[in-house]
């Protein structure tokens, strides 16, 4: 049998076709502020993903505004998570993790066999201030054996890489560490194949603020994934935050002149580089986050695997701003969406 | 087919077999009924479908009774079994809106045992209190 090419691999599961996504679009057009896009429209192209995922399913919406499992109601979120106050001023921060797998819907009617940190994928997103101490119980419950490795300062001991740190079928292992440097980061599965291991779906964003605090935003989470459906060591489905085309139905709302932060890390996989661009605006750099001066402005950044940073930017006209990567492929593979800017009533 | 030097016809037998088997077992059944217990799989734990608020609740039985466990799946895209090994009780992996059911008798001897889902035990693990 001949070797599907990523295109003909879409038409023939049906999913080539963007009616959707496109009417998407051009509703978010038709109601913006009337001036002309800063892209030509892109309705004359064929865009990936038709349609949305089942809503009882993972929630790029909810997951793009939450960490240290504030999307839970506290009974529940004090199962996972817990605060404690040190003498020094700093905090200690537990979590519960587990590792499970799980079927995830990445794209209508498509089911993905993930292996997830806490049935979720990205996992739960991990924030401390510089210098709290982070104590993460992990109790693998998948099938395989897995781990967790932290990017940041910590000794050997906590790395989860090494040989004989695999945490077997239902063991459990801690990790404890300190909070350093404060920036935007990653935990993944360190498991070999490591690539296999990290691509099912064990990854997520690790946040450490600053002690002084960077100034008050509009916070998001982006991680960009790719799943390879059929296991070619190709991507077939490229988003932010797992589900294809997720921000196109539901465009990320923020508000005209207050500061949008976003906390981008690339977690493709077989694909040696992602990006984000943005149209209309510009944004400000600030690499891996270890800085608080930013090192760049521009429309357009290219991350490695593994690679992060944090952007900061203001909408300045209200209306549809669409995001998307640059490798057009992607773009139309599910990793595409838009925001939606509002002008605050009443000022 | 001849019986007592009549003809029956094959079908015949069958029929008044299977009556005879069924009548058969009926005392058996209706001598050890089973006490029902339905639960749910969701988050990582099991609940009573008439009490969502305990995680992992305790289960109690008198000894050597007869249960039928059902469960029931209520978390999407994952595969839960349950299981109470001191009674050699399997329910099979179900999928996400699944039911199923096991019937097992409680162990003879008072005491606390497991139940829990094989997978995930390390979260999914509750007493079967026996009195
Ligand atoms: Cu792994
Ligand atoms: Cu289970």
């Amino acid at each position: 049998m001949s070797k599907l090419s990523r295109r003909s691999w879409l038409r023939a599961t049906g999913l080539a076709s963007a009616a959707g996504a496109i009417a998407g679009a051009a509703r978010a057009r038709g109601q913006d502020s009337g001036l002309p896009a800063a892209h030509p429209p892109h309705d004359s192209h064929v865009m990936g993903v038709v349609g949305r995922v089942a809503p009882d399913g993972l929630k790029p919406s909810v997951y793009l505004r939450s960490w240290n499992f504030s999307e839970l109601p506290a009974d529940e979120r004090a199962k996972f998570y817990r605060e404690t106050p040190r003498p020094d001023g700093t905090l200690l921060r537990e979590y519960e993790f587990f590792a499970a797998d799980r079927e995830i819907e990445i794209a209508p009617g498509l089911f993905f066999p993930a292996w997830t940190y806490n049935g979720q994928v990205p996992g739960p997103t991990i924030r401390a201030t510089e210098g709290d101490r982070v104590r993460v119980t992990f109790r693998n419950l998948g099938t395989h054996p897995h781990s967790i490795h932290f990017h940041g300062w910590h000794p050997p001991a906590m790395d989860g890489a090494l040989p004989g740190q695999e945490v077997q079928p239902r063991e459990t292992v801690v990790y404890e560490f300190d909070a350093d440097p404060f920036g935007v980061h990653l935990y993944h599965c360190h498991t070999v194949p490591l690539k296999r291991h990290i691509h099912k779906g064990l990854y997520g964003a690790f946040i450490v603020d600053p002690r002084t605090p960077r100034p008050p935003a509009d916070e998001l989470v982006m991680v960009m994934n790719a799943f390879d459906t059929n296991f070619d060591v190709e991507n077939e489905v490229y988003a932010v935050n797992t589900i294809a085309h997720a921000y196109m139905y539901e465009p990320i709302r923020v508000t005209v002149g207050r500061l949008v932060r976003i906390y981008l890390v690339n977690m493709t996989e077989f694909d040696p580089v992602n990006s984000l661009h943005l149209h209309g605006m510009f944004f400000d750099v600030f690499r891996t986050g270890t800085s608080l001066t930013p090192s760049d402005r521009t429309d357009t950044l290219m991350l490695c695997q593994g690679e992060r940073a944090i952007l900061e930017t203001t909408f300045r006209y209200p209306g549809a701003f669409m995001f998307h990567a640059h490798q057009t492929e992607f773009a139309e593979l599910g990793w595409m969406g838009l925001f939606r800017a509002e002008e605050v009533s009443g000022t | 087919m001849s019986l007592f030097g009549r003809r029956v016809p094959v079908p015949a037998i069958a029929a008044a077999a299977l009556l005879m088997l069924l009548a058969a077992m009926l005392p058996a059944l209706s001598s050890t009924p089973a006490r029902e217990i339905t639960l749910v799989a969701r988050g990582m734990a099991f609940y009573l479908a008439d009490d969502p608020a305990t995680p992992n609740p305790e289960i109690v039985v008198r000894a050597g009774e007869r249960i039928r466990v059902v469960l029931r799946n209520d978390a999407r895209g994952m595969a839960h079994d349950f299981a109470v090994p001191a009674a050699s009780a399997v329910l099979r992996p179900i999928q996400w809106s699944e039911s199923d059911d096991v019937v097992f008798d409680a162990p003879d001897a008072p005491g606390a045992y497991a139940y829990e889902c094989r997978p995930h035990r390390l979260m999914m693990r509750g007493t079967l209190r026996v009195r």
